[in-house]
């Protein structure tokens, strides 16, 4: 403007007339032209300002396109892990920093009591199926430190869960909350329990558990198969199974092996082993291959018991059954045997059932007595109390007295028999046959104690006479003792009661 | 008559045997108890068979059949043992009657011993030679078989 001053001074001027005309148009004229040139520089500012913001908005949809494709894309990824975190069966608890939830995987309701609309509830207004006391502790815990805790806790019902807190951070780092995830570990509790009995029971199994590759070596070895067979784990493992055999043992391993092989489960009754000493014995073993999962034998678990004992049981049964026969037929042939005396001694039928009566009731009771005597001894006063015991009916009857001494039991048989004999005399004709009659017996031993006697002593019985006829009794009184310990009897028919004196060798047969 | 040696540890029982063989028509040598006194027997004259309990009060009657083996005695075993035979193996071959036996069974194992015997010294005498030398060799597991047996009855 400062150069048009002049110009609009001196239009005003009065001194020019047709100039002056021309001049105040020309400079209308330039003052429209200001004007517009003015309207024309603003309209082109107003374009050039329409022009960025057109620039601007174009950005922006750009931007919204993208932003909108970002948000599908992380809709979908969110739906893919929620998903996947769903299929996990793992209990899952998202928490807010205030220990709010936030979500929480279909799963979690076996751990919490949880609905749909408890998202947004805090944590510790939902009752928890678990003994899990610490979850808000741990919660806490988590947030302050960043770092994960892990628990195990048990359920109600017996289910095991090992508990994980872990934070939950945002993209840039900063802790957002605590994921709770619950892993029911019961089946693999159960499991590792159950491993560890078996293990537990394979070690100190008696048995010898051991492992056998398929090429014959040893690659297991348990404490029974080192108790058995006196090789540490160190020393067996590694060798081959043929060490186990005796020298002489017609078996080999790779022949057991190929048999075990072909079968499901090989079981041997008896075969024979060598320690490492050298020393053998008997085993009864199990065989089982091994598979893998293509069905090849990988290796064969074996496991052997030692049947040392369990064949000498077999044997001493055989033995003790072999006796029990033995003594029954003895007493059959006895029983046969008295049956033939009696018949040539004894007058009647009735009296010969009678007399065979007594006779079996008494042979009973030797064997009653001697059942439990095992030590091949027994006390005298005791053998002869145990042979009166079928006739004692009162100690006033018959007494038994004397000096305490163990006599051989192979000797009691035929004193069995005299003392039985002269229970069933004194009972017939003698001082039993009366009331008030007595039997004393006594047990003497010689001073040398080569002899031991037994003194029978009748009084206040009927008055004796000398029998004029030897029976049954008298016979197998006198002569079984001698003939079966050499022993000697000597009797006295007094008349105040029969007294008898049976002597007998304490070393062995003195005839 | 011949003459049957009897050894039997039961009074009761040889007295029944005895009486079966007298029955049957033998003269008895004996009846005897142990091998002590069966040798005194063999001893003084001789018999043509013999009839012996196998287990004498634990002693095995063993020692006389050896010495009837060498005498050339034909010989049964009676036993009350059926099932864990005591006696050694080279004697299991002989005959062997069941206790308790009847007469019958005495009288058939007799006759049978008698014919064996004809037989045998027919064809000469061979057999008892092997025999009385195997006994000899077994003479001494004989002993332990008897021991083993009389440790196994203290148990």
């Amino acid at each position: 403007m400062e150069p048009t001053e002049p110009a609009v001074r001196s239009r005003h001027e009065p001194d020019s007339g047709e100039g002056d005309l021309e001049r105040l148009r020309l400079e209308a004229i330039v003052l429209e032209l200001e004007a517009s040139n003015d309207e024309l520089r603003s309209a082109n500012e107003a374009l050039e300002r329409s022009q960025r913001e057109l620039e601007a908005l174009r950005n922006l949809e750009l931007l919204n396109a993208r932003l909108t494709d970002e948000i599908t894309e992380a809709k979908a990824a969110r739906s893919d892990l929620v998903k996947l975190l769903d299929s996990t069966g793992i209990a899952t608890i998202f928490l807010a920093r205030d220990l709010s939830i936030r979500s929480f995987t279909p799963a979690a309701t076996q751990v919490f009591r949880l609905a749909e609309s408890e998202v947004g509830r805090s944590i510790s207004d939902v009752r928890c199926h678990l003994a899990y006391d610490s979850l808000e502790s741990d919660a806490r815990e988590v947030l302050e430190k960043g770092s994960s805790v892990e628990r195990a806790a048990q359920a109600a019902d017996g289910r095991s869960f090992t508990v994980r807190a872990s934070p939950y951070r945002s993209v840039n780092e900063a802790i957002e909350g605590v994921v709770f995830t619950f892993v029911d570990v019961t089946r693999l509790r159960d499991a590792e329990e159950r491993g560890r009995r078996l293990a537990t029971v394979m070690a100190d199994s008696n048995d010898a558990v051991t492992v056998v590759g398929p090429d014959g070596y040893i690659l297991h070895w348990n404490r029974g198969a080192e108790r058995m067979y006196g090789y540490r784990p160190d020393e067996a493992i590694g060798r081959r199974f043929d060490i186990l055999l005796p020298a002489d043992s017609n078996d080999s391993a790779s022949e057991l092996l190929e048999r075990g092989r072909t079968g499901a489960t090989l079981e041997v009754a008896e075969a024979g082993r060598r320690r490492h000493d050298g020393s053998t014995f008997d085993v009864s073993l199990t065989l089982t291959p091994v598979r893998d999962a293509a069905g090849r034998v990988e290796a064969f678990a074996m496991t052997e018991r030692d049947i040392t004992q369990q064949k000498e049981r077999r044997a001493h049964l055989e033995f003790l059954l072999s006796e029990l026969d033995h003594r029954v037929r003895n007493t059959l042939a006895l029983i046969q045997a008295v049956i033939d005396q009696l018949v040539t001694t004894t007058v009647s039928v009735p009296a010969l059932a009678e007399a065979l009566k007594t006779r079996i009731s008494g042979i009973a009771a030797m064997h009653e007595a001697l059942r439990r005597e095992k030590s091949g001894e027994v006390d005298a006063v005791r053998m002869v109390r145990m042979a009166l015991a079928p006739h004692v009916l009162s100690d006033e009857q018959i007494a038994i007295q004397g000096s305490a001494i163990d006599v051989p039991t192979r000797i009691a048989s035929p004193v069995f028999m005299a003392l039985h004999e002269l229970a069933i005399n004194a009972k017939k004709h003698g001082a039993l046959s009366v009331p008030g009659g007595r039997v004393v017996v006594d047990v003497e031993v010689e001073p040398d104690a080569r002899f031991f006697d037994i003194v029978w002593k009748e009084s206040d019985g009927p008055v004796v006479a000398h029998p004029t006829r030897r029976g049954f009794g008298m016979t197998v009184i006198e002569r079984g003792l001698e003939y079966e310990a050499g022993g000697r009897v000597d009797l006295e028919f007094e008349p105040t009661g029969l007294r008898a004196r049976l002597r007998i060798p304490l070393d062995g047969e003195q005839r | 008559m011949k003459r049957v040696l009897v050894v039997e540890d039961t009074y009761l029982t040889a007295e029944s045997l005895s009486l079966m063989l007298l029955e049957l028509g033998y003269a008895v040598a004996g009846p005897v108890p142990n091998t002590r006194e069966a040798g005194r027997i063999l001893d003084e004259a001789a018999v043509d068979a013999a009839v012996l309990d196998v287990d004498l009060r634990g002693e095995l009657v063993t020692p006389v059949a050896a010495r009837l083996v060498s005498l050339g005695v034909p010989f049964v075993f009676l036993t009350a043992y059926l099932g864990l035979d005591p006696l050694p193996e080279v004697y299991r071959a002989f005959p062997t009657v069941a206790k308790p036996c009847s007469l019958d069974t005495l009288e058939r194992s007799l006759n049978a011993l008698f014919e064996e015997r004809d037989r045998g010294s027919a064809s000469g005498g061979q057999r008892e030679g092997v025999e009385s030398s195997e006994l000899r060799a077994v003479a001494d597991d004989e002993t332990r078989a008897v021991r083993a047996h009389e440790l196994a009855g203290d148990q």
